[in-house]
């Protein structure tokens, strides 16, 4: 299978007035076409996030953040993208669902309105938008569809926001979802939902997917390929089951380890602190 | 949504009762009443005097006062639409049906209607048209400010900002007018041209809009400041927002992000701030208008309350009371259709806190009820009822100065010490400091320095432009300038008319700081001629020497902030920490109380205060005292309000409760543990609220209701060129140098705030 994004030596520095402060130090990885489902994890601060947005330029512009490497999304360099090229790229080719999706939604527009703005865009094609709007809400299990396109992100819990958040990613049909810890602002069974959505989308859809977590409860099961990222590096590499069962790093052992089980007793939840120090 | 807007309005008549009632007693307690002129005057008849009395409802039938309360009794029952007869002045018993009646204006001799018909049109326009001035550029300029954040055009803005918000209004109508004379490109003033009468309608309009164009811009430009550096904070905020990373995730284009997505987002606060500008538009509407002759609402009520045309004033206060509200009621309903997620019913809570409202009305409406029981069955009592209130008001008045100069103490010892370093690192705050202590040292030895008493009078050169210099035998002389021809305010250097300047010589002897006995001032002229004078900054109408009533006037100008402020300050925080301590009842009625401060236009209740606490025979020095005590009680309110927050989120702290805990006592809770956490917030509120003292003591002096002549002030000294159309057509542009004092005062004392700020909390940065 060939590679629909090929990311090599990406370095991400920011520039404060008068100190720089490098956070991702030349990382190297691919994602294959067709359904290919990378995970990477890792704990706050380790790059995950950052490397992900440089992917389309989303971070700030030089002076503030510099980023240099090599980013191949379909052959293409995007860090050699102009503007206008950039935004062919974003949402077509690789689409995001952030975290927090109360924020990320525009509180002064409907959620409608902000679906339709995707498609409108990328799809100049489809004539009846509101009505491939109302199908976006319906595949992504929202009731009562139609109804619901004229409602404003704050009369929505935050589950349907994500949702709004995940059709809105969808509209496009991206290449490539890059989906920046989806469930972290949710309760546990609604992230359970929202993580089959997606596994069924993928498998509709066939598009590829990045997952970006700091929980490795949700990766298995549904990640073919994961990466750990510790302090700006990646440590760790592989299929999924084979870093779950044999981590070869310290750090991923630790975070494995900082995973509760149920029904095993412990007089204290395992920090990544105790658990690298311990090794 | 209908609900809402019915509630806002019923809200409404309480608060008009209770602002014509306090309007109506300002007016009683002011001394004199309209016919005080009058009676003066020695070619009247005093029978046509009372003759007048009786016609205007001064006196009864039987000759006696009446009392302020039955004349009020008077108006409402003329105002009500049910109207019963011999309330009203009519024959027949029973009730009747009649329109509103709002009294007549005892200057015009026309109904009061009749003339708010002609006058609150004007006002309303100029204001409106202001508003859209100000958005119109605000917006704009703002947004592209954020856009290019720390570009040339943002610093350029930014500066621009600083100047517009630091000229006082009426100093920039002054200019506008001159101008308006030197260019003759504008009007010089007034709604509409001598010929307009004859003008078709199309072209009548045009003559209006062209009148309005100067007012507005004048009007205008202050807000645009304040929105401009709103609209740039909120936009970054917003720009960096998580929707707006969503929103280029789809590729939407920069461009439609800006001015959509962040936009609409950043545009609510202007929105919340449209009713509050409406009322900061009314006082200054008052002002531009005197100076520029525009026959708008702020002159009548001026004018009005000048004369004490009492009618006229209540309905005019009443009508920018009601103008205020239906401004906050606009904005609140463009809030809600702008911003989804505000809803304007909110039924229940605020139907509880409405009942408590009209306790507090009660509660007020009942203590003025007492005062007129008193009034009439128990006069004497009254009388001693005022005397004790009087000395516990001078015992009050003497803690605070004892307690301000305390707090100011602190202030200074402790935090100025801690943030000075800071201050001085910052060029911006160094320049401003530096200037602010060359005013300070100016004001400090001003009877050294100036070279003139500020009253002595050189009636041979009236205005005498600054003198030039010339450096002769090894010494500096100032040249001496001739009339062109006698009558002419015309002066011509003649060559080699020179006298030498003289430095630390015995002029007559004076007190420095009221104490120290001095005779030496720092330069004088040396020569024979009495009527040489050296002007470094011209003379006035009467050949006073500017720059010596310059350095004077900075004495009150820049003490009346310093002194206004602390007491501020500490009325404030008495009042907002124990609000905020406290919380329920307390805390209820002292924000009511806040509102109430709040909802009538700043100018005009000061105005209505100052002509009713100062009669005509103070000396200068108890007017300057009544001035700062008047600025200080409204100025407390919005302060008291910003403390109370603080109060609020610090009290529950657990420091605060660790000292509950122990059993401290309360004062000593707020002033050991709450007045620390929020004193450097203080300190950078009040350095941007001495602007605030400085600009209204110099409006009141410029309308001629503060310091009087011959003492000096700058807003005095600035009234001289108003309405002097001389000054403008000969180009006398030293006579505006008061202006420029004021203008690089506040200037100096906004950026001072501002870098303080930024020291403070880094958070809150808008540069």
């Amino acid at each position: 299978m060939s590679d629909l994004l090929k990311v090599s030596d990406l370095r991400i520095a920011f520039h404060s007035r008068d100190e720089t402060n490098e956070v991702v130090h030349g990382i190297n990885f691919s994602v294959e076409t067709s359904g290919q489902t990378v995970a990477i994890l890792g704990e706050s601060g380790s790059g995950k996030s950052v490397s992900c947005m440089s992917l389309t330029q989303l971070l700030p512009k030089p002076p503030d953040c510099t980023v240099s490497g090599e980013i191949l999304f379909q052959g293409e360099n995007v860090l050699e993208m102009d503007a206008e090229a950039i935004r062919g790229v974003r949402g077509k080719g690789i689409a995001y669902i952030f975290q927090e999706p109360s924020s990320s939604l525009n509180p002064v527009f409907t959620i409608g309105y902000q679906i339709a703005e995707a498609v409108r865009l990328h799809r100049p094609d489809i004539e009846n938008v509101k009505g491939r709007v109302i199908e976006l809400l319906e595949l992504v299990g929202i009731r009562d569809a139609a109804k619901r396109y004229s409602a404003y992100p704050h009369e929505m819990s935050g589950g349907m926001q994500q949702r709004v958040m995940i059709a809105m990613a969808l509209a496009c049909e991206p290449e490539l979802l890059v989906a920046d810890e989806p469930t972290t602002a949710l309760d546990v069974t609604i992230q359970a939902q929202i993580m089959n959505l997606l596994r069924e989308l993928r498998e509709k859809l066939g598009m590829s997917i990045i997952l970006i977590t700091h929980n490795f409860g949700i990766v298995k099961g549904f990640a073919d390929e994961v990466i750990v990222m510790y302090r700006g590096e990646i440590v760790e590499q592989g299929a999924v089951e084979s870093v779950l069962e044999d981590p070869q790093h310290s750090y991923t052992k630790a975070l494995i380890a900082c995973i509760p089980k149920l029904g095993q007793k412990q007089k204290r939840l395992s920090t990544i602190e105790s658990e690298m120090a311990g090794r | 949504m209908f609900a809402f807007i019915i509630r806002r309005l019923l809200s409404l008549v309480p608060l008009l009762l209770g602002v014509s009632l306090l309007v109506s007693l300002l007016m009683y307690l002011s001394p004199g009443d309209f016919l005080t002129q009058a009676r003066a005057a020695k070619d009247i008849d005093p029978a046509v005097i009372e003759q007048q009395e009786r016609q205007l409802g001064l006196v009864n039938a039987d000759g006696e006062a009446t009392a302020w309360f039955v004349r009020y009794g008077h108006w409402m029952a003329n105002i009500s639409l049910v109207k019963y007869g011999p309330w009203v002045g009519q024959p027949e018993e029973g009730l009747s049906f009649g329109w509103p009646y709002f009294g007549e204006s005892w200057t015009y001799k026309v109904e009061v209607f009749t003339l708010l018909k002609q006058r609150v049109p004007a006002t309303f326009i100029l204001s409106l048209t202001s508003i859209f001035f100000a958005w119109c550029i605000a917006i704009p300029l703002g947004v592209l400010a954020a856009i290019y954040k720390d570009s040339i055009f943002d610093r350029i803005s930014a500066l621009l900002a600083y100047a517009a918000l630091s000229i006082p209004e009426f100093f920039l109508a002054i200019l506008a007018v001159y101008f308006a004379a030197i260019t003759g490109i504008f009007p010089e003033g007034g709604r509409s041209s001598v010929e307009s009468e004859f003008l078709g309608l199309g072209a009548r309009i045009l003559d209006y809009g062209y009148h309005l164009i100067l007012p507005t811009v004048v009007l205008g430009i202050g807000s645009v400041a304040g929105m401009m550096r709103i609209m740039r904070a909120n936009f970054i905020d917003y720009m960096q927002a998580e929707f707006a990373t969503t929103a280029r995730a789809k590729g939407v284009a920069e461009r439609v992000i800006m001015f959509k997505h962040v936009l609409r987002n950043a545009i609510n606060p202007l929105i919340t701030a449209f009713g509050y500008s409406f009322a900061s538009l009314l006082s200054g509407a008052l002002l531009v208008e005197n100076v520029m002759n525009y026959p708008g609402l702020g002159q009548l009520i001026y004018e009005a309350l000048i004369r004490e045309d009492q009618y006229v004033v209540m309905a005019g206060v009443l009508i920018g009371v009601v103008m205020l509200v239906f401004g906050n009621l606009f904005s609140d309903l463009l809030l809600g259709w702008m911003d989804p997620r505000i809803r304007l019913e909110g039924g229940a809570k605020n139907g509880a806190s409405g009942q408590k409202a009209n306790l507090v009305w009660l509660v007020l409406i009942g203590i003025i009820a007492l005062q007129i029981l008193l009034e009439v069955f128990a006069p004497s009592l009254l009388g001693m009822i005022g005397l004790i209130l009087k000395y516990i008001g001078l015992l009050l008045v003497g803690l605070l100065a004892v307690a301000c100069v305390l707090l100011v103490g602190y202030i200074v010892f402790t935090l100025f010490r801690r943030l000075i370093g800071g201050v001085l690192r910052r060029p911006m705050g160094a320049a401003a400091l530096a200037v602010l202590t060359l005013l300070y040292c100016g004001a400090l030895f001003a009877p050294a320095i100036s070279p003139y008493p500020i009253t002595e009078q050189n009636l041979v050169k009236p205005y005498h432009p600054p003198t030039g210099f010339a450096w002769k035998d090894g010494a500096l002389h100032a040249k001496l300038y001739q009339k062109e021809a006698v009558g002419s305010p015309t002066y011509i250097h003649s060559e080699d008319a020179t006298a030498p300047i003289v430095w630390f010589s015995k002029s007559e002897s004076y007190k420095l700081f009221g104490l120290i006995p001095m005779e030496r001032k720092l330069f004088q002229l040396e020569t024979e001629d009495p009527a040489a004078r050296v002007y470094l900054l011209g003379s006035d109408a009467t050949g006073r020497d500017i720059f010596s009533r310059l350095l004077h006037g900075s004495q009150v100008s820049l003490s009346i902030g310093f002194i206004g402020i602390s007491i501020t300050l500490i009325l404030g925080f008495i009042v907002g920490s124990l609000a905020g301590y406290y919380g329920g009842t307390v805390d209820f009625v002292a924000m009511r109380l806040v509102e109430l401060l709040m909802s009538i236009p700043g100018l005009y209740l000061l105005l209505a205060l100052r002509s009713a606490f100062i009669s005509p025979d103070f000396s200068p020095t108890q007017v300057y005292m009544v001035i700062i005590i008047i600025l200080s009680v409204i100025g407390w309110a919005g302060t008291a309000r910003i403390i109370r927050g603080m109060t609020l989120s610090i009290r529950n702290r657990p420091f605060v409760v660790a000292a509950e805990s122990m059993g401290q006592c309360v004062p000593m809770i707020l002033i050991k543990h709450i007045l620390p956490n929020i004193a450097s917030y203080l300190l950078v509120a009040a350095t941007l609220a001495i602007p605030g003292y400085i600009l209204a003591e110099a409006a009141l002096s410029f309308l001629g209701l503060g310091i009087s002549e011959p003492s000096a002030s700058w807003g005095l000294m600035l009234k001289q060129s108003q309405g002097n159309m001389i000054v403008f057509f000969m180009n006398f542009w030293w006579m505006l140098t008061p202006g420029l004092a004021i203008f690089v005062t506040v200037i100096a004392y906004n950026v001072l705030g501002d870098v303080l700020r930024d020291i403070v909390d880094p958070k809150m940065q808008t540069r």
